[in-house]
């Protein structure tokens, strides 16, 4: 992931998703760095200006790890939005994923609906109303899914 | 649009709050999406 070098650690500065629901094959995810600190959101394409934060052009095409998160993700827009509000609050030098709670279940895991709830009150301090918004409708899309949480789920970690 | 009811509710009211802000940014496109969705749910509440 890129970010710079601290005390012998590569910490990543941000993190942007950028996924399209459909078809699957156009999933993305990329970052950027943006400040000192994470910043996680999904961003379907067509729906904002990708270069609001720094642009595709900056984002390595085929970047392996890009491409490691996504296929954990399964390249699917709900996991990859979880994936973000995970990302978002994670500190500095360390992220995981829980790809296994992602990936198979689309339904109000009770992880994703913690994190969604996080995500929308770090997002109502943070006074940011439209990623408040993006968390108000993950949390909905949880509720609204009749899918069975998934067992608890393999953990992928980056340090 | 009429309040949704039974199990849904809590999907749908976090939907409402997320098109209502979508609506005061004027982010139309997030707006007419999740519109769509809520009007999707409404009619699948009438079918039932």
């Amino acid at each position: 992931m890129p970010g710079h070098k601290k005390s012998g650690i590569r910490q990543p500065l941000a993190i942007r998703l950028i996924f399209s629901a459909a078809p699957v094959a156009g999933t993305r995810l990329a970052w950027s760095p943006v400040g000192s600190r994470y910043y996680g959101t999904y961003q379907p394409p067509g729906h904002r200006a990708a270069a609001a934060v720094a642009g595709p052009g900056r984002v390595p095409d085929g970047d392996p790890l890009a491409g490691e998160v996504a296929q954990l993700c399964g390249h699917l827009p709900l996991a990859l939005r979880i994936a973000a509000a995970l990302l978002r609050h994670r500190p500095a030098g360390a992220w995981s994923i829980w790809p296994g709670c992602c990936a198979s279940s689309t339904g109000a895991c009770p992880r994703a609906l913690a994190l969604y709830q996080q995500a929308l009150t770090m997002n109502r301090d943070l006074n940011k109303p439209d990623d408040e918004a993006i968390a108000h409708e993950g949390l909905g899309e949880c509720h609204l899914s009749t899918a069975q949480p998934s067992p608890a789920p393999p953990t992928c970690v980056r340090r | 649009m009429p309040p949704f009811h039974g199990p849904t509710e809590p999907g749908t009211a976090h939907l409402r709050q997320a098109l209502e802000i979508f609506q005061r940014l004027g982010m139309a496109p997030d707006a007419s999406r999740l519109q769509d969705r809520l009007d999707g749910l409404a009619a699948g509440m009438r079918a039932k």
